[in-house]
């Protein structure tokens, strides 16, 4: 058996994907001072929460094709419960930093947590 | 001398049927033992270490890139029937990819690349199908978030993989041999 | 040459390290938030003294509550004027008091600091109820700006009213914090005391208005801006409702119940923190039409947000402002 375990070319590849992904991380994990989770359903935002200005635990219960339920509070925000099978999102447990993101496939849900644009929300 | 006995030349359907029916069992069983696995920290759930993957690897390299998708499908199928559309959707999406990668790079890039390396390349293939396939479920791009960790992650279950492969190809082959000689 | 090669590289590495950490000094930033005037206060300063900045801004805002602005904390001017029937005050303290006087007039009473004895009534902040008619209409006689007497630093009273800054308190905490704040090192600060937000030092600033039907925290528009004070009125901040009407905290002096209109809320942008708290209130009670007209007054721009969805704004505003809800329509007047 003369194939080799590993070659030279298999550390160049795994330095080019261990660049690549610190690169794309420095760029979208950064700026993520004032935390907004977005939250969006079937591709269409349907709430940009400004996670450093909720003030009591909040629940959001957007309209999927499952009994969805989102919470956010001590900007952190998270799925609180789902019906759908398998509930990974829930699992993912909850978010809080620039980047961090929870799915839940079957209900077309994505909650992912980005550099706010704004600096601030007036109330 | 090759790294798998190349079946093609030996033009037996009923040989081949049989190997890959036992591939195919093979990957299903260690799919099922991986879903019994805990979901790992700082990982989106549902990633997983893809140690079916070896068996697709070895059936790309030795019966070919249908042989391989054969088996993705029979495992997508199996997703489909346990854990519903989007996980089927998930894993034929990713299994199809990393199959095609790892039969491309079996014959083209066996020079240059050794087993680590092929197998980190489908291992990448396999997560980078199911974030595309999550991407087109979802509408949103912003899961793409995932791809820094789950390359990191790749990295590490591809090569454990090729280790995996390294040392399950004596038995694989003799397998083999052995349906050979019944023949 | 691979000696040489090393030198250089190590000096290249040595020079972007030096940089990194002079650039991190100068632009050092610290968040902090506390608790003062009853609300959350989180400030955000960029400079080589933003550490000291966030410590002074604290003080800054609780010395201003206990000192000046309390009505139940026992030395301060406003419970001394309270207790007293009037009384001499600070020269910064009669600088507010006239500015608001000021506002009081040009509003033709829609804004009234002089309503504590109403507002006490509803009980915001507590157990809020609607308050007997009777009691409500006395303590309605026993108010009016047109009661207290500004001569100099002498406050004069000549009803048993109660003033009460409260709708003016937050901005003027955020003129005080930019007082500070131009005096030292800060490159660029984001202080919001409660709802209301300074945007002070270089650049460019965004400011998302609340949504009034969603979550706190949640924004339906942008607001792009240079340095300058946001305040934003709205009647979801604390209502309650009973027999299936919704009462909130934004009282019209005339009747001494929850201005009644159709504003959802009022944004105003002013480079005086005062004014845009102050004003904010008085838009909300004028409505949308004489609250523009209130607000053009000042040089202040304002944002209405209604209840039929609509976002107006006149068009001194309509290049920095972004709708990011679907639901509502940006019309501009």
């Amino acid at each position: 058996m003369n194939t080799k375990l590993i070659k030279k070319g298999d550390l160049a590849v795994i330095a080019v994907i261990v660049a690549a992904a610190l690169i794309f991380a420095f760029f979208n994990y950064r700026n993520a001072e004032n935390p907004v989770a977005v939250i969006t359903v079937d591709g269409v935002t349907v709430e940009t929460v400004d996670l450093a200005s909720v003030k009591e635990k909040i629940t959001i219960k957007p309209q999927t094709a499952f009994n969805v339920e989102i919470a956010a509070e001590n900007g952190e925000i998270w799925f609180e419960h789902s019906d759908c099978e398998d509930r990974l999102c829930v699992a993912t447990g909850k978010l809080k930093n620039g980047g961090d993101t929870a799915v839940c496939l079957p209900a077309k849900t994505v909650i992912t947590i980005m550099g706010s644009d704004v600096d601030a929300v007036v109330y | 001398m090759p790294l798998f006995t190349d079946m093609k030349k030996k033009n037996n359907i009923a040989y081949k049927t049989a190997l890959l029916g036992i591939l195919c069992g093979l990957a299903l069983a260690l799919g099922f033992l991986e879903s019994l696995l805990p979901p790992i920290p700082w990982l989106p759930p549902g990633a997983k270490p893809g140690f079916s993957n070896i068996i697709t690897m070895f059936t790309a390299g030795s019966l070919g890139f249908p042989a391989a998708a054969a088996i993705a499908l029979a495992k997508s199928g199996l997703a489909f029937v346990t854990r519903g559309a989007t996980a089927g959707i998930m894993s034929l999406s990713g299994g199809i990819l990393s199959a095609a990668a790892m039969y491309l790079l079996m014959r083209y890039a066996r020079k240059a690349l050794g087993l680590i390396g092929i197998s980190v390349i489908c291992a990448l293939c396999h997560n980078l199908g199911q974030l595309f396939a999550a991407v087109f479920i979802t509408g949103t791009a912003n899961i793409i978030y995932y791809a820094p960790a789950l390359a990191v992650f790749g990295i590490f279950t591809g090569a454990v993989t090729g280790i995996v492969l390294k040392a399950v190809i004596p038995p694989l082959e003799k397998l083999k041999l052995l349906l050979i000689k019944n023949k | 040459m691979k000696k040489a090669a090393a030198v250089i590289v190590a000096i290249v590495l040595a020079a972007l390290a030096a940089f990194v950490v002079y650039d991190a000094t100068l632009n050092k930033t610290v968040s902090e938030s506390f608790f003062a005037m009853n609300t959350i206060v989180s400030a955000e300063v960029t400079g080589v003294s933003a550490k000291e900045d966030c410590t002074e801004i604290e003080k800054i805002v609780s010395r201003l509550d206990t000192e000046t602005l309390s009505r139940t904390a026992e030395g301060s001017e406003i419970f001394r004027l309270n207790k007293n029937g009037g009384g001499e005050i600070g020269e910064k303290t009669a600088e507010y008091f006239s500015l608001l006087i000021d506002v009081c007039e040009k509003s033709g009473g829609a804004f009234d600091f002089t309503l504590g004895g109403v507002s006490d009534l509803w009980k915001f902040g507590s157990n809020p109820e609607i308050p007997d008619e009777n009691a409500l209409a006395n303590a309605l006689l026993h108010s009016g700006y047109k009661k207290v007497f500004l001569d100099g630093n002498t406050v004069s009273v000549s009803d048993l009213l109660v003033i009460d800054f409260g709708a003016a308190g937050k901005g003027i905490a955020l003129d005080e914090i930019k007082n500070h704040l131009e005096a030292s090192k800060a490159k660029r600060a984001v202080v919001a005391v409660g709802g209301s937000v300074l945007l002070y030092g270089e650049g460019e600033f965004t400011v998302g208005i609340r949504n009034p039907e969603g979550n706190s925290g949640s924004y339906l528009a942008k607001l792009k801006t240079d340095a300058c004070c946001v305040s934003t009125s709205g009647s979801y901040e604390q209502s309650f409702e009973k027999n299936g009407r919704i009462y909130h905290h934004i009282l019209d002096p005339k009747t001494g119940y929850p201005a009644d209109n159709e504003v959802l809320s009022v944004t105003v942008v002013s480079d005086s923190g005062l004014l845009s708290d102050a004003l904010s209130t008085a838009c909300f009670v004028l409505g949308v039409e004489k609250g523009f007209e209130l607000a053009e007054e000042y040089g202040a721009r304002a944002v209405f947000v209604t209840k039929d969805k609509k976002i107006i704004a006149r068009n001194n505003i309509e290049d920095i402002i972004e709708i990011t809800n679907e639901d509502y329509t940006l019309v501009i007047q």
